[in-house]
């Protein structure tokens, strides 16, 4: 007996001994998955991290579009706003914002430096191919895209690029470099680099998930390096990758035009000025294909699926009317963007070509319903009087056809076409950039508007790497179907016959820099008629005033949001100086942001 | 109906299970001991091994032994000398005694049959004070070891009807252990905080131990209906219990689970070898309980039509308000129902328990088998429990003995929601108790056709009264359910039920190598299962809007199955022996704790048919979840013992514990990780063994006690140290694996360091008691869930930070008033305060709101952790004018639009003048309106017996405490279509009304409903809780040894101001939260008449 209680007692303690102490205290489960145990080296785990990552973003999608649209010119605010968004437009952010916190972005950081760090690259298959690398290609452009948003709204990131995995390696914040956009971009430019050509266009095939079509939800490398490069101040580096993307979108030998979708009046012989028609490919993104508008969307949720949540999804309600708001917006297109549409002048061209009834016609000024200037305000901004709403109130309604579905767009064709036109015009090139603003390019145009005024051997060998096929890339009229316009077009009608449109001359000085500061405004006021409400204008503007180092650039523009006699008013809402650079940026609990 | 069909079948095949086991017993019927001895006297029965006397000096000390009533001396009396076995004489006749003792000893415990016994300090002469010993009917006060620790402990269970043993800690433990019974369901238990609150976010509850075995309580678990709780102490049966303590200080024994205080029970074991066969059977009668009065037909007709006013409607024709149409409808309309008639009854209770015990020199057992079946005053509410209970007790050799338990439980129950929702946008209320509140009184519960109601079929058309006047508010749940229909849909062992078994195994092996060593495992396994399943009919309840899915549904289902494995082995090594004064005792070991909670969770909507109640991946917005939590934890620990002449004690406890909830880098890094260390020590000075203060006699004992123990709280989130992913839905199709929690390294145990002075006397010739109990403890580490670093991507993670201060007291006092042959009169009293003060916060703040059940909750450093924080109100605009000059406003969600407080809203006082604008009312006018800590607590008992007839009176008391009144806020809101109290017929409703009820408006737009003091009530209360009349008969027959009655009445009545129907109620189990009335079943007077036979 005495040997029997020994035992039993020699027994439990054998349990506690044989096994080490830290294997008795760790736990498995069923539920959830330890960060230390190696879960990426299965296929099935490492896909769905990618769309736990992709789960990440949905959190950025609202706030990438408000914070790049509200602080600009080309949207007021509602007495509808929450505090949220109004504050966003009023540059007083304050620290409990839905939208300002660094910690959302840092989420899909975080969970990508884990895949990066973590993912079994080295993994092979059958056929010798690495099974990973195209994931880890796309969460490495993922983390790109995120810190570029980050450092654009806060003017600087705390970089990290392993996995923090415990709180105090979290709280260590201050041992982590904090680079402002520029170090960044050239940090990312490098992490970026040698992926391409093999992974630029290579991205994990996930088909439809949800109703919607994965193709979109990654970032393309090249138009990331592209970006990268164009806030860096590279910009025969960001025109060229650009290029790139356009040149290899749907692999080698590919092309991908601008199309020739356009908001145009729907009768040539007009006569009474109030029809217009618009091609439906202006303003519908939503589907992949090889030539599609679509290149990058952060895909919400399925549109029969109505499951709100204050912290993202919320962009349709606040641009749109709708039972959900009571039909009452929070986002209106601004006077200043009227004004801009208004100035642009919409130039016909009746009849065929050789008959006498052939005419050049500008449509004229003071038409109701915007339609007097660029028809794209008219077409994307729908607006119904005397509707009755809750309580038979009667209001007037609004619909941006834009946020006609939960996903949001990032990136689009045209607007791979407009950097690159403002990364040439910057690399010293402002008729390159010009012709894609009016006619569209091909190499025919390139060989009759560009390359003559650049004679040099440098000049032309950089111009030359840009090859658009005249047959892929085809002007109405070559003989060709079209494929391409140019992109003032797309409102504005021929931008050809346009008297009103043309390259910038100037009577004294007529210098290069003069051009491509000229050139340079033309881009930004396309970037207005063609980008409105989708959260580019701000960093538009902000990229440009920085390299002009002219922070009034930005200033003027925003203060003048309520049409040009307004800046008063609205510097009286602002409050911030936006003369001082300082203020363009979010702050965050002290812990982040320029002027924090 | 079918449903209970089924549980009477089940419930029989129970009894057959029970019975078949009896007989595998010998149910021999033998002569058994008259005398009633407490259980420490009859140790002799248990050990066997001979008393070695060790021939220690002796002297020669004389008294006498008198009964304290008559004076008569008592013969036969039994003198046992404390600290040394093996000293003891017997009375003699004229109730002289002569005992040798040792020089050594101080006192002695004077015992006989039918009395109390008497510790008596040993003066230096021969010759001792008379002791005078009091009857048994009287509260016992000694026990046979000296309280080193300051237990509190009872053990008088007799005639106890509670279903859970909470109820009897409140009724004969006030003072000591502040307990807080969650609502009148039967068994759903309550809430105890010890020595204060002794934590802010995790388990502040005491650690209970039954029969040696900490077992989890499962307190942070959710379940499915609102107003149940899985209290797992209502598994043991009343019957079963043979004593509970309350363990106050030296807690450092039970390491990083010792500081909430620790709560000992322990069941019966056989006694005797001779076999006893107890029946016990009682059953009862629970009334309806009070309710708050709501307003009738009229009234509430008149409180739709101006509500209506403020919806924006056009119309003004109502079907519900015209009464001469001609059509059916004044008569659908024109009803007087009180719900609450479908809903509650008087409800039956019945408890039924066979107790067998006996055993012969190698076993001795104990079996109970008990059932008990509770209604509740609330339909669909009941209760059956079966209990079997088998504690054996075996000597294998004379040194190796075994003790082997089993015991299984099984509750099932009726279930629905109790009390008020918490909220109307994620559905439609589904408590019958609260619609039978709020339901339309104008509305016939029976259904209309032909010209009739009828009488029988429930009404389970959606209301419409309202239909065309709401036509705008599409997702606006206004429509309520129909309770009595409610109730016959829901019902069904398949639809709405509760299901909870706790199987314990314990065996427990003990040698004895010699008279002062032996070694002992101890091993035990339990398993709780817990099954609840959920369901809201479509028959009876309108469909609702969902807004967590977006979407309206017909109805739901939901279930959740959940298990708890836990794995527990203690060995220990334990020494003892005495060198003359000296006596040591040492034991030391190390305690394995495997615990593994498991739960699935499943929901879905629309399941197309009443008849169809199934779960199934096929139904609208179907859903699985589910959470396994496994942990475990190893203790070294060791206690010594040190007497120094029966005069000075001494206990030291040192535990350290590692556990896989704590950060590798936690606390003492050893083996690769983190350990906690735990001290403790406690010292008592028995000042009435002092020979000087023997030779003076006039105190009968005195013993002060001090101590400082340091413990710890575990009840950290388990996967808090770890770093892990979770899967989420990606687009709803397909799973996202992200970072879902940063571990925390660090995370370690709250840390309790408490101080403790106790004083336990007895004067007057043994005619008064008084125990103290003082404490100061302050607990740091505070786990509170931090903000983690933004790099991390995640929001928050647990912590340890801040600190927090308890002190407070608890004294008891019983005084004998009367003590004479027939009669024995004892009064007594028990008072607890404590006070909690937050010292600081993690993270650098000063402090944390948070939100419970409606109620704003703060967290202050220099205030009580769990504060009311809310508006200050003024009463309500009695004019415009009024309202106009005070030029108070809320500023709408736009930041911009500013909407004036009018004429009948409620004046809000605006203490904050710094944020905002001038007049602006918003969240920095809140300020603490109330404190749900009592000033004081405990219980006012009276025993008064004449022969063998005893009459027993219990109170207790809660004073001081403020109380949110969320049920009433939701009865007087004037903000929904819902019946209201009938304080709102004061509504303010014209110009220059003056009043302290504000107009009503749809939606409430002004808030005028917020979380204010308007809502917050004294919560005090003095409550008769127990009645009990009992009377033992002499019976002396070959079959009866004995047999008793008794009459017992609960909740006889209650003195409160509370405005509520039952001021006692705890909605939670956390600090955070004490204090909110949520509207569940009160506890009701009930009856209950019993009998007890001994065979």
């Amino acid at each position: 007996m005495k040997r029997l209680s020994i035992l039993i007692f020699s027994f439990f303690n054998l349990l506690i001994f044989t096994t080490s102490c830290q294997d008795f205290f760790e736990q498995e489960s069923d539920h959830i998955i330890f960060a230390d145990k190696d879960h990426l080296n299965n296929a099935v785990d490492t896909i769905y991290s990618v769309t736990g990552i992709m789960d990440k973003m949905q959190l950025l999608a609202d706030r990438t579009i408000l914070l790049g649209e509200l602080r600009g010119d080309l949207v007021s605010v509602t007495s509808y706003a929450s505090a949220n968004v109004r504050q966003i437009a009023n540059f007083n952010i304050d620290d409990n914002n839905i939208y300002n916190s660094p910690r959302d972005y840092y989420a899909v950081i975080n969970n990508c430096n884990y895949f990066i760090a973590k993912a079994d690259t080295a993994l092979k298959n059958n056929r010798n191919e690495y099974i990973f690398m195209r994931e880890w290609a796309a969460v490495k452009a993922f983390r790109a895209w995120t810190y570029l948003q980050l450092a654009l709204n806060y003017g600087e990131v705390r970089y990290v690029t392993s996995p923090i995995l415990t709180k105090q390696d979290a709280d260590r914040e201050e041992e982590y470099p904090l680079l402002n956009i520029q170090q960044l971009c050239l940090e990312l430019i490098n992490d970026l680099k040698p992926l391409v050509p093999e992974y630029a266009a290579e991205y994990p095939s996930y088909g439809t998930i949800g109703g919607v079509d994965t193709h979109l939800s990654f970032f393309p490398i090249y138009i990331l390096l592209g970006e990268l490069n164009l806030w860096a101040g590279n910009y025969r580096e960001a025109a060229l990758n650009y290029y790139n993307y356009i040149n290899t979108r749907n692999g080698t030998n590919s092309y991908y035009a601008t199309g020739i979708a356009a908001a145009s009046w729907g009768n040539q012989q007009q006569t009474t000025w109030d029809s217009y028609s618009y091609n439906t490919g202006l303003y519908n993104w939503t589907s992949y294909t090889t030539q599609g508008e679509a290149i990058t969307q952060i895909a919400i949720s399925q549109e029969y699926d109505s499951v709100p949540n204050p912290r993202y999804n919320q962009l349709r309600s606040l641009f749109n009317s709708r039972d959900d708001n009571d039909y009452h917006v929070s986002i209106t297109p601004s006077v200043r963007l009227q004004e801009i549409s208004a100035w642009q002048d919409y130039c016909m061209v009746t009849g065929n070509e050789g008959d006498l009834s052939r005419d050049t016609i500008i449509v004229p000024k003071g038409l109701e319903h915007h339609m007097d200037g660029d028809l794209r305000l008219r077409v994307g901004w729908y607006e119904v009087e005397d509707y009755p709403g809750k309580n038979n109130e009667r209001l007037t309604t609004q619909t941006i056809r834009k946020f006609s579905t939960r996903n949001v767009s990032i990136w689009r064709r045209q607007m791979v076409y407009l950097r690159m036109a403002e990364a040439l015009n910057r690399a010293g090139y402002p008729r390159f950039a010009y012709q894609i603003l009016e006619t569209g390019v091909n190499n025919q145009v390139l060989k009759d508007s560009v390359l003559s005024y650049y004679c040099t051997a440098a000049d032309s060998a950089f111009i030359n790497q840009f090859n658009f096929p005249n047959q892929l890339y085809a002007l109405e009229g070559s003989g060709y179907d079209a494929t391409i316009q140019g992109m003032h077009s797309r409102g504005s009608g021929e931008s050809r016959a346009n008297p009103h449109y043309r390259f910038p001359t100037f009577v004294t000085g007529d210098t290069l820099a003069q051009q491509m500061d000229s050139v340079e405004c033309m881009i930004l006021t396309e970037g207005a008629l063609e980008f409105s409400y989708e959260g580019h204008r701000f960093y538009d503007l902000m990229r440009m005033a920085l390299r002009r180092n002219d922070p009034g650039f930005l200033a003027d523009r925003v203060y003048a949001r309520r049409g040009i006699n307004h800046a008063g008013t609205v510097k009286g809402e602002i409050q911030a100086d936006l003369y001082d650079k300082k203020n363009w940026y979010l702050k965050w609990n002290g812990k982040l942001g320029i002027g924090k | 109906m079918n449903a209970k069909k089924q549980n009477r079948n089940t419930m029989k095949r129970y009894i057959l299970f029970g019975l078949s086991l009896l007989m595998a017993f010998p149910l021999s019927v033998s002569a058994q001991d008259d005398e009633e001895y407490d259980e420490e006297s009859e140790v002799v029965v248990k050990k066997k091994s001979p008393q070695v006397k060790k021939n220690y000096e002796t002297r020669t000390v004389k008294g006498r032994v008198v009964d304290a009533a008559t004076g008569m001396p008592l013969s036969g009396a039994m003198l046992q000398v404390d600290d040394y076995s093996g000293y003891s004489v017997l009375t003699e006749e004229d109730g002289t005694y002569e005992l040798k003792v040792p020089v050594f000893a101080a006192s002695v415990l004077v015992s006989a049959p039918d009395f109390n016994p008497v510790r008596l300090a040993l003066r230096k002469g021969e010759q001792q004070f008379e002791v005078k010993l009091f009857s048994a009917m009287f509260t016992q006060e000694y026990a046979k070891d000296i309280n080193v620790r300051s237990d509190f402990a009872v053990n008088d269970f007799k005639y106890s009807t509670a279903t859970n043993i909470k109820e009897e800690i409140q009724k004969q433990l006030g003072g000591v252990a502040h307990t807080t019974l969650h609502n009148g369901t039967n068994g759903v238990g309550g809430t105890i905080f010890m020595n204060g609150l002794n934590s802010l976010n995790v388990n502040a509850q005491p650690l209970i131990v039954i029969d040696g075995v900490p077992v989890e309580q499962q307190y942070g678990r959710t379940l499915l209906h609102d107003g149940m709780f899985n209290d797992l102490l209502s598994n043991i049966s009343m019957l079963d219990v043979e004593k509970v303590t309350v363990m106050r200080n030296g807690t450092a024994l039970y390491g990083a689970k010792g500081a909430n205080g620790v709560i000992l029970i322990q069941t019966k074991r056989s006694k005797s070898m001779a076999t006893r066969i107890t029946a016990t059977a009682s059953a009862g009668v629970t009334l309806k309980p009070k309710f708050i009065e709501t307003m009738n037909e009229d009234q509430y007709r008149n409180y739709v039509s101006d509500l209506l006013r403020t919806t924006g409607t056009k119309l003004s024709d109502f079907q519900f308000l015209d009464e001469k149409n001609a059509y059916y409808y004044p008569m659908y309309h024109g009803n007087n129902t009180n719900w609450k008639d479908y809903v509650y009854r008087e409800a039956i209770t019945q408890n039924y328990g066979i107790n067998v015990e006996g055993g012969d020199a190698v076993a001795n057992y104990n079996l109970s088998v008990n059932y008990m079946m509770g209604q509740s005053t609330l339909k669909s509410n009941d209760l059956s429990r079966l209990n079997i209970r088998f504690n054996t007790d075996i000597s294998l050799t004379d040194k190796f003995f075994v003790r082997f338990d089993a015991s299984f439980s099984n509750q099932t129950r009726d279930i629905r929601d109790d009390g008020a929702p918490s909220g109307y946008d994620e559905g439609t209320p589904t408590s019958p108790s609260f619609l039978a509140y709020v339901k339309s009184p104008f509305l016939n519960p029976y259904s209309y056709g032909q010209g009739r109601f009828s009488d029988s079929k429930w009404e389970i058309t959606d209301e419409s009264y309202l239909t065309q006047a709401l036509m705008d508010y599409p997702n606006y749940n206004w429509r309520l359910a129909n309770p009595a229909a409610l109730n016959e849909y829901a019902e069904a062992e398949n639809k709405n039920h509760f299901e909870n078994s706790l199987l314990n195994i314990a065996v427990a092996p003990k040698y004895e190598f010699n008279r002062h060593l032996s070694l002992q495992e101890h091993f035990s396994y339990t398993l709780v299962n817990t099954n609840e399943k959920y369901y809201i009919p479509m028959n009876g309840v309108p469909s609702y809007y969902v807004a967590n899915v977006g979407d309206e549904v017909q109805n739901e289902v939901r279930s959740q199955a959940s298990k708890q494995n836990s794995v527990y082995s203690d060995t220990r090594l334990t020494w003892n022996n005495r060198y003359d004064e000296h006596e040591i005792t040492l034991f030391g070991g190390a305690r394995l704790l495997w615990e593994s909670f498991n739960v699935n969770n499943q929901y879905g909507y629309n399941t197309g048919s009443d008849k169809t109640p199934f779960m199934s991946s096929g139904l609208k917005y179907a859903n699985t979840v589910g959470e396994t939590e496994d942990w475990n934890s190893l203790d070294w620990y060791v206690q010594a013992n040190y007497n120094y002449k029966s005069r000075y004690y001494l206990q030291a406890n040192l535990t350290v514990e590692g556990s896989s909830r704590f950060g590798k880098d936690a606390g003492l890094k050893m083996f690769g990780v983190g350990w906690g260390v735990f001290p403790g020590i406690q010292a008592s000075w028995v000042a009435s063994n002092e020979p000087w203060m023997a030779e003076i006699g006039l105190v009968n004992y005195l013993r002060l006690t001090a101590g400082y123990d340091v413990s710890g709280n575990d009840d950290i989130a388990s996967n808090a140290a770890r770093s892990y992913f979770r899967a989420k839905q990606y687009l709803k199709s397909i799973s996202g694996l992200s970072f879902d929690g940063i571990g925390n390294d660090e995370i370690q145990w709250e840390t309790t360091r408490r101080f403790n002075f106790g004083v336990e006397t007895s004067l007057l010739e043994n005619r008064v008691g008084l125990n103290f109990n003082y404490f100061n403890s302050t607990t740091s580490n505070l786990l509170t869930y931090q903000a983690l670093g933004y790099l991390s991507g995640l929001d928050q993670n647990w912590s340890n930070g801040g600190k927090m201060k308890n002190n407070g007291f608890d004294v008891t006092a019983i005084v004998k008033v009367l003590a004479l042959k027939d009669w024995q009169w004892q009064v007594g009293a028990s008072v607890g305060h404590y006070k909690n003060e937050i010292v600081s916060l993690g993270d650098g703040q000063n402090e944390i709101i948070s939100t419970v059940g409606g109620a704003t909750i703060l967290t202050r450093v220099g205030e009580a952790a769990n504060l009311f924080y809310g508006y200050k109100t003024e009463g309500v605009y009695s004019t415009t004018e009024e309202a106009d000059a005070a030029g108070k406003y809320i500023l709408g969600s736009n930041g911009i639009t500013r909407t004036y407080f009018k004429a009948g809203d409620v004046k809000f006082a605006d203490l904050d003048q710094t944020h905002g604008g001038a007049g602006e009312i918003n969240e920095y006018d809140r300020t603490v309106i109330g404190d749900p800590n009592p000033d004081i607590y405990g219980n006012i008992f009276t025993s008064l017996s004449w022969k063998r007839l005893k009459l027993d009176v219990r109170f207790n008391y809660s004073l001081g405490n403020d109380v949110y009144n969320y049920m009433r806020q939701q009865l007087e809101s004037g903000s929904r279509f819902m019946n209201q109290s009938l304080a709102m017929t004061q509504r303010w409703q014209v110009e220059g009304q003056t009043t302290d009820v504000p107009r009503i408006a749809f939606q409430d737009p002004m808030e005028n409903s917020r979380f204010s003091d308007r809502w917050i009530e004294d919560g005090s209360y003095i409550r008769l809780k127990t009645v009990t009349l009992s009377y033992d008969l002499p019976l002396k027959s070959e079959f009866l040894q004995g047999l008793q009655f008794w009459v017992q009445a609960n909740n006889l009545f209650t003195l409160t101001k509370y405005l509520g129907s039952d001021p006692e109620f705890a909605s939670t189990n956390s600090v955070l939260g004490q204090g909110i009335d949520m509207g569940q079943l009160s506890q009701s007077r009930s009856f209950v008449a019993g009998v007890k036979i001994n065979l």
